[in-house]
């Protein structure tokens, strides 16, 4: 869990943004901001880097003309990438989640009495995927340096072979 | 047998709040601010026959309605926001906000209690 530090709630309603926080904040060394639209989130995003953002769907009680929960997603995406946004939302229509997680939405809870528990899991997974991730660029990066060291190897045997110094015979045939 | 009346349930906040009534209380303040509010918003769009409006303060209700342990009370608002999301059975719509509206009123009489505890 300490891989992950900074993490967004953005919601329009208060009540369920702070039942949110209050669970999260067990894991003390979480930073956790909370955000009433997304105006609100994109303006802070860069400065503050989130790993995670939780994000309704609707907003409502911001006003007509406010970013919704996917004009969010997709401006999150693509001024930070790696930020995995888990969509948070009373909209209970798999339509929805389908069309957010095409996207790039991480995961998608609805709004119930499970949602707390499954959001902690959802953090645990995206730990999960930044460890395999991470791990798959190390074992890249691996057999970079083998293939490179190998191919220096073998170039010196011929080099080596073609200056005499060394003989393809072995001496015990 | 008073007990058996009851129409709020709160063993989901119990539970999440780990048994922390100060806790409780500050989520049931909040629900105790809101809902009312949300309410009044419903009738009002209601009566002006804004559906979108009608949707957007039930869906925002709904979540809350359940956290309260409010029996029946989830059904109802779905049905509210569902219908007038769908532009559907709009002539039940009245009366199912009506019950809504009773049911809530009832449940934050309870949840006043509680506070008082």
């Amino acid at each position: 869990m300490k891989e992950i530090r900074n993490i967004f709630i953005v919601d329009d309603d208060a009540m369920q943004s702070t039942m949110l926080a209050d669970h999260l904040s067990k894991y003390s060394y979480l930073n956790i901001q909370s955000y009433l639209s997304g105006e609100e989130c994109m303006k802070n995003l860069e400065t503050e880097k989130p790993q995670i953002v939780f994000l309704d769907y609707y907003f409502d009680k911001v006003g007509i003309g406010a970013m919704n929960g996917l004009d969010i997603l997709k401006a999150i995406k693509a001024k930070s990438p790696a930020t995995e946004v888990v969509m948070w939302s009373g909209q209970d229509k798999i339509e929805v989640a389908v069309n957010t997680m095409k996207y790039g939405a991480f995961d998608y809870i609805v709004k119930s009495e499970s949602a707390f528990h499954r959001s902690e899991n959802v953090i645990f997974n995206i730990i999960r995927k930044l460890k395999l991730e991470y791990s798959a660029k190390y074992y890249k990066r691996l057999t970079i340096i083998f293939g490179v060291v190998l191919a220096l190897m073998i170039i010196a045997a011929i080099v080596l072979q073609l200056m005499g110094k060394i003989s393809v015979n072995p001496g015990w045939m | 047998m008073e007990e058996t009346q009851k129409i709020t349930d709160l063993s989901f906040l119990t539970n999440f709040a780990a048994g922390d009534t100060a806790r409780m209380k500050k989520y049931i303040g909040m629900f105790l601010q809101i809902a009312p509010q949300q309410m009044e918003k419903i009738k009002a769009a209601l009566a002006a026959s804004d559906w979108d409006a009608v949707r957007a303060n039930a869906h925002s209700l709904k979540p809350q309605i359940t956290y309260m342990g409010i029996n029946g009370g989830d059904v109802l608002i779905k049905k509210i926001e569902d219908d007038a999301a769908a532009r559907a059975n709009l002539a039940e719509l009245p009366g199912i906000v009506s019950r809504m509206d009773d049911l809530c009123g009832k449940a934050i009489t309870e949840l006043e209690l509680f506070m008082k505890q």
